[in-house]
């Protein structure tokens, strides 16, 4: 390993952090070593975890903080070949036949029309050709039916993609990939070998309250406190959806605005919509926590 | 280090968290690039690269802990501890029993970790009383050192130190207190079991403890012998499998196998083509949705399993045609009204108990008597459509067992399916009369924890 230390983007976990930090993402010591591995290990990172807790934000912050341009996949159900790697430019193809008449033989024009002026890339490919230094973000993995996921098999492990008309196109460089997924679906074991694997939870009390007073301009110690354990024990409610990172930032942000310096009874009450999107959630909660 | 990265695979694999070859040598190829004397970096190293599951974090550290816990693996550089004496003594041994408590509460309200580490290993040091060998788990040294310390005390001084801090005092300071509170006591719990495991793994080696800590998976938990905490962990594994099940089911719904060739379209198409069937049309498939009928023993030794089947059918609903539940120990009654009126599983459970009549004479069950009970009031209603599954462990307590009721039940229903919480080896030992009714049953099937009834649930529908 010792002859490409130079090729490795973080030199240590900690230099993760402060790489994240510098654009906005306080990272917990899990996410910074995470990421140093997959730089190390040169292996794509599967980001799980509940919604809102900054599983697509750290893909963007990261290449951000790269410097790197991102190329984002989204997934959905139905999504091929065609979407995710390449396709063949046919209409393309199709005008270049028909301009060139009869004139040329077949074989001519079918190395023609199969170059790589009428390929089309696809967000993995594009991912494996640039020579620019990107960030892959296959967004929401879970999303894609089990056949299709072993199209993302060879680009993840080998970081390549065979096309049969040109061969096999290998990346010029190892990009950061990272995949999220929602846990809606079993991932297959092939592809979460080949990952590592991250999970993003809630933020503990003490990151939390970094990032609200990073975040929140003019909010106070004490009020970020009474903000951050507020919403840790909605979190541990039985809820429909249970409050994320940015709905804890609008709250303070509400709470900041109205000029407020404590969280108490009423202020809770009266803004708990900011915090909670269900009816029966707010119910829920107002029986719960605030009714004495 | 490697050596020990394989050991610890093993015992993964052994309590059924899934790690390949692969993985475990991403995993060793990860220490070379990590701080060996950071041990919370080693953790994250080695979850990222063996773990693929959020669920199987808690085996996963219970497992690190016995393995690498400090002191019982070699270092890179050796650190102890730092012995942080509170201020005013000069040993630990000055300290009396009762202060100890004090200085806990101490260290724990000015967040001082190092002082905390070092009391509470003087304390297990005192009241734990390990003996050396023993091949024991340490929940009972844990539990000694706790009642010791006295944890009620604990919190409560801890509690009215913090209040004499705080300036207001409405009700909802109050609960954010409490909860601050509680979670300074679960680490003081957690630092003890640490300081125990870590004891009894320098004396007794990591395989040999991992082997009697009997990690084990929410999935893999039995309902018959689990306790209050086991059950939580139960009900919090059972919502993202409902989910996922739910995805799978309505996929296989959607892409299934295609129905009949529709041959009249198939006809009309073809003319296009002259007459040439080019593109074969197929009927789109008709889902079957069975009309299921659940009847759920709840007498207290197979509550728990009647809970979990019938919170996971309820919350696959959408893939029957009509859900109607049963709950019986001597006498049965129809609950359906009451699980479809309240969205919370549990809510619906706790109603259950309070108001469905399940009690006719003693309490205890009578599966023959229920039988009979249930074809007089609702026989009528069992067609070729429904599917009558029976939750129970079939242990009639000596009562006539009445099996020709069943039998008339399976001339008239789609399919009876009987769920046994118990291991199929007690079956028919005691009182259990389970071939008695098994003849009648187009399938028994042994149900001790949630992967076997996730796999039962998949083929019913």
């Amino acid at each position: 390993m010792k002859d490409n230390e130079g090729k490795f983007r973080f030199s240590a976990p900690s230099e993760v952090g402060e790489l994240l930090s510098g654009v906005g993402y306080l990272p917990s010591v899990e996410i910074s070593s995470v990421l140093f591995l997959a730089d190390r290990l040169k292996k794509p990172i599967l980001v799980e975890g509940p919604a809102g807790t900054g599983k697509t934000e750290l893909a963007k912050s990261t290449a951000k903080a790269l410097g790197a341009r991102l190329i984002r996949l989204q997934c959905h159900e139905g999504i091929d070949e065609s979407k995710a790697l390449y396709e063949w430019n046919y209409k393309k193809q199709l005008l270049r036949i028909q301009s060139d008449g009869s004139s040329s033989p077949w074989s001519e024009v079918e190395s023609n029309i199969f170059s790589e002026e009428f390929l089309l890339e696809r967000p993995l490919l594009q991912a494996i050709r640039a020579r620019d230094p990107v960030v892959l973000l296959i967004d929401e993995v879970d999303r894609v039916e089990i056949e299709t996921e072993a199209l993302l098999l060879e680009v993840l492990s080998d970081y390549q993609v065979s096309i049969p008309e040109l061969g096999t196109m290998e990346a010029k460089q190892i990009p950061l990939v990272f995949l999220t997924s929602n846990n809606t679906r079993e991932l297959s074991e092939a592809l979460k070998r080949r990952c590592l694997f991250l999970f993003l939870d809630y933020p503990e009390k003490e990151r939390e309250m970094e990032i609200v007073t990073s975040k929140v301009p003019g909010v106070s110690r004490t009020l970020a406190d009474s903000i951050v354990s507020f919403v840790g024990s909605l979190r541990e409610l039985d809820l429909k959806k249970r409050p994320s990172i940015s709905e804890t930032l609008d709250w303070a942000l509400t709470l900041v605005n109205l000029g407020l310096e404590e969280v108490d009874e009423s202020v809770a009450k009266s803004t708990l919509n900011v915090l909670l999107k269900y009816r029966s959630d707010i119910a829920k909660a107002s029986k719960s926590i605030l009714s004495s | 280090m490697i050596k020990r990265v394989i050991e610890f695979a093993e015992a993964l694999r052994r309590s059924n968290v899934p790690v390949s070859l692969l993985e475990s040598m991403d995993a060793s190829r990860a220490l070379t690039a990590c701080d060996l004397s950071d041990r919370s970096a080693v953790r994250a190293y080695l979850f990222t690269t063996m773990i693929k599951d959020q669920s199987h974090q808690k085996v996963f550290d219970q497992l690190f802990e016995v393995f690498f816990s400090p002191g019982t693996y070699d270092h890179g550089d050796e650190r102890s501890l730092p012995e942080m004496l509170p201020d005013k003594y000069w040993s630990f041994d000055d300290i009396d029993d009762l202060q100890i408590r004090e200085l806990i509460k101490e260290s724990l309200l000015r967040g001082d970790e190092f002082q905390l580490q070092s009391l509470v290993s003087s304390a297990v040091s005192r009241f734990a009383g390990i003996e050396p060998g023993r091949p024991v788990g340490g929940v009972y040294y844990a539990f000694k050192t706790l009642r010791q310390l006295d944890m009620d005390l604990l919190k409560s001084s801890l509690f009215d130190a913090r209040m004499e801090e705080m300036d207001s005092t409405d009700s909802l300071g109050m609960k954010l207190l409490n909860r601050d509170v509680n979670l300074a006591l679960d680490k003081v719990r957690k630092m003890v079991d640490d300081d125990i495991r870590r004891r009894i793994v320098s004396d007794r080696g990591a395989t040999a403890v991992a082997r009697t800590l009997r990690a084990t998976l929410p999935e893999d938990i039995d309902f018959m012998h689990a306790n209050a905490e086991d059950l939580r962990e139960i009900s919090r594994a059972l919502v993202p499998l409902v989910h996922k099940l739910a995805t799978r089911l309505g996929h296989r719904r959607r892409h299934g196998h295609r129905g009949s060739l529709d041959f009249r379209r198939t006809i009309r198409r073809s003319i296009a083509n002259g007459g040439v069937p080019a593109e074969l049309i197929y009927h789109k498939p008709v889902p079957s949705k069975p009309e299921l009928v659940i009847v759920a023993d709840i007498s207290g030794s197979v509550a728990s399993f009647a809970r979990f089947t019938l919170s996971m059918v309820y919350a696959l609903s959408e893939q029957f045609s009509k859900v109607r539940s049963f709950v019986f120990i001597d006498e049965i009654d129809e609950v359906t009204q009451i699980f479809e009126s309240s969205d919370q599983i549990e809510e619906a459970m706790k109603l259950v108990s309070t108001k469905a009549k399940v009690v006719w004479l003693d309490g205890h069950s009578d599966y023959g008597r229920v039988m009979e009970s249930f074809v007089e009031r609702w026989g009528e209603q069992i067609t070729n459509k429904s599917t009558v599954i029976f939750l129970g462990d079939a242990r009639n307590n000596y009562h006539p067992s009445r099996s020709h009721v069943l039998a008339s039940v399976r001339l008239k229903a789609r399919a009876v399916y009987w769920l046994n919480p118990e291991p199929s080896a007690y079956w028919d030992s005691g009182d259990s009369i389970m071939s008695q009714y098994s003849v009648y049953c187009d399938s028994v099937d042994e149900c001790r924890n949630l992967r076997q009834l996730e796999s039962f649930v998949e083929r019913l529908v």
